[in-house]
């Protein structure tokens, strides 16, 4: 028996075919994973949104308590004392400049930044009938 | 006999555009080659369609981008093979459920010899044998269908026939 005749009795044999029931319940399957498909990104999208603003979140929690273990928590408020402790060190500062400058220096009396309606001029002939060093009033 | 390229390449463009009668249409061309071709891998009927459906799915799932898709046939086995390889590790099944029941001409005899010629055959060999017989592929669609050489393809044809014409050789004579 020639090769032609082997395959043509081969071919002479049925084979089998899937159930024509296949085809109808593969159409309805696809149409039905093509309906889910919209909702379910849209949801996907959402969800990831979502873990990504909650992953940064944590991530800003992790990262301040990390800063504040190697920092250490900051002053929040300015207590009474602080302002006390923060005025004597201007003063004692404003001292030693005096010296350094060869300037006399006299010990702190209240100032303010508010001239009281005095101008630039008034007060600078004042200072200087007083011998007293010219001190812009932003030293205060 | 085999599926020309340009019609499948008109029923992607539909399927893309979201024509659900082009999954049809691709199903009809390509359905019962690729079907045939897991049972000659040794897969029972039942997985057989369960992988044939999951196949078809794959590329109903592809929506807009199955345009990019250059050849169905190539595709669809491709998806085959690589879901086969998954179940690699799981039992198939004895019998060969290839050749349909002989109920019909011609003979029912002649039909239980050619089913146990093939069962008879390496898988390797018998895929080969029921593409190009059954399916009127050339050797060069054979090859790209399963990934080998055509020359590889047209080796395993001839030695798988060799057996063949042995086997049923014999049971004539017998």
């Amino acid at each position: 028996m020639d090769d032609r005749r082997t395959e043509e009795r081969l071919r002479g044999v049925r084979l089998a075919e899937p159930d024509p029931a296949l085809r109808e319940r593969l159409l309805a399957r696809a149409e039905g994973r093509r309906a889910r498909r919209g909702p379910l990104l849209a949801w996907a999208l959402a969800a990831a949104a979502a873990l990504l603003i909650a992953a940064n979140l944590v991530f800003g929690q992790v990262h301040g308590a990390r800063i504040r273990a190697l920092v250490g928590e900051p002053a929040t408020t300015l207590t009474a004392a602080d302002a006390e402790a923060y005025a004597r060190a201007f003063a004692e500062r404003q001292r030693l400049m005096s010296e350094a400058l060869d300037e006399p220096w006299y010990p702190s009396e209240p100032q303010s930044n508010h001239d009281g309606g005095e101008t630039h001029g008034a007060r600078s002939d004042r200072d200087r009938q007083t011998r007293r060093p010219c001190r812009p009033a932003a030293w205060a | 006999m085999s599926p020309t390229g340009a019609e499948d390449s008109t029923l992607l463009a539909r399927l893309a555009a979201g024509d659900a009668s082009a999954l049809g249409a691709l199903y009809d061309r390509h359905a019962t080659g690729l079907f045939r071709w897991l049972l000659a891998r040794g897969l029972p009927r039942g997985d057989a369609e369960d992988l044939l459906s999951e196949c078809f799915l794959a590329l109903a799932d592809r929506g807009e981008r199955a345009v990019e898709i250059e050849g169905v046939g190539a595709y669809l086995f491709a998806v085959a093979r690589n879901k086969l390889a998954r179940r690699a590790r799981r039992p198939r099944t004895e019998a060969l459920e290839l050749v349909e029941e002989p109920a019909t001409s011609p003979a029912p005899a002649d039909a239980l010899a050619v089913r146990e010629a093939l069962a008879d055959l390496p898988p390797e060999q018998r895929e080969v044998v029921v593409l190009k017989v059954w399916q009127g592929r050339t050797f060069a669609e054979i090859g790209t269908l399963l990934d080998i050489s055509p020359n590889t393809a047209s080796s395993r044809y001839r030695y798988a026939l060799a057996k063949l014409r042995a086997a049923l050789g014999e049971i004539d004579d017998g």
